[in-house]
């Protein structure tokens, strides 16, 4: 039998958890934000690349951890967190594949 | 009563989280990732070996020796290093970054060819040394902020098949006269390798391919 306290624990955790993601949501978008404030548009561009390649990725990497444990206790948003999960997996591959072999990426050297 | 507050307990939770990692990072960062940073491509000789500049700064904090071997002998590397420069061929580094927004150079600039001691390659980084197709040195100039008492030394090395070992050091004494330098330093000290392995890597592929 489910007791009643225990629901009320468990909605908890999900309320923190959404809280948890909204801020890590917030430091990730503020990652790439601030360069527009702060630099010139012609420079814009490869900051925002640069940025993506290393900075970036590590507040990325932290939303992907967070996205992960959020498949496993937030049912009713799992599709959102696969769909996260997929997008930051794909931006690491390709990371690790552009600083791999950065000197024949001519779109950013 | 953090428990009662899911935003609190929300925030508890991602500043902790922060520590952790932040924590694990720089285990990771000191015990491993900077001395290998440091010395990347570099054999165990020219990372001890003496090159120009060296006698300027007395231990600094940070002396990074990165080399790369280019399938070419040492005259045809040395075009691609004169030229290098702001608002000259670039620094062959990261996007338009270090060249006033332009691109870098994918050929031997003809008028850039002639770089001379006291020429500066960016606005106070000096040419102080050069010996043609064999080491240059360029010293970071007063006002340069961060990088104010740093040096930055080429080293052309001819191999046994012909090939040249084109090694780059970078030394830097830190000042901690402000938060703002200090995290300055923070920021360059584990990045600054991104994008000398860029301008190392930059310089084989276009001299390779020329």
């Amino acid at each position: 039998m489910i007791n009643k306290n225990d629901l009320v624990i468990n909605e908890n955790k999900i309320k923190t958890f959404r809280w948890l993601f909204y801020i890590s949501l917030f430091q990730l978008l503020a990652c790439f934000i601030f360069p527009v404030i702060r630099f010139p548009i012609q420079v814009l561009l490869s900051i925002e690349l640069l940025n993506a390649l290393t900075v970036g990725l590590l507040f990325g990497l932290y939303f992907l951890g967070v996205n992960i444990y959020g498949i496993f206790i937030d049912n009713r948003r799992r599709p959102i967190y696969i769909v996260i999960v997929i997008f930051i997996s794909v931006w690491t591959i390709w990371t690790i594949i552009t600083w791999l072999y950065i000197e024949h990426m001519y779109y950013l050297t | 009563m953090l428990k009662q507050h899911p935003f609190l307990r929300a925030l508890f939770i991602f500043f902790r989280s922060w520590i952790i990692a932040i924590i694990a990072l720089l285990i990771l960062y000191f015990v491993w990732l900077r001395e290998w940073q440091m010395t990347w491509g570099s054999t165990t000789e020219e990372v001890s070996r003496y090159m120009a500049g060296d006698e300027l700064l007395e231990d600094p904090a940070l002396n990074a020796t990165r080399a790369v071997e280019i399938k070419a002998p040492p005259e045809q590397v040395w075009p691609w290093l004169v030229q290098m420069g702001y608002k000259r061929a670039g620094l062959y580094s990261f996007g338009k970054l270090d060249n006033g927004g332009m691109p870098s150079a994918e050929r031997i600039i003809p008028e850039y060819q002639n770089l001379k001691v006291d020429d500066f390659i960016l606005p106070l980084l000096k040419v102080v040394e050069m010996e043609p197709n064999k080491s240059m040195l360029w010293v970071f100039q007063k006002g340069a902020g961060p990088w104010q008492n740093a040096t930055w030394s080429w080293g052309l090395y001819k191999t046994n098949s012909g090939h040249t070992r084109l090694v780059s050091r970078l030394r830097q004494q830190y000042t901690f006269n402000s938060i703002q330098e200090i995290i300055t330093w923070v920021i360059i000290d584990p990045m600054e390798i991104f994008m000398m392995r860029t301008t190392l890597l930059g310089i084989k592929r276009r001299v390779e391919s020329n």
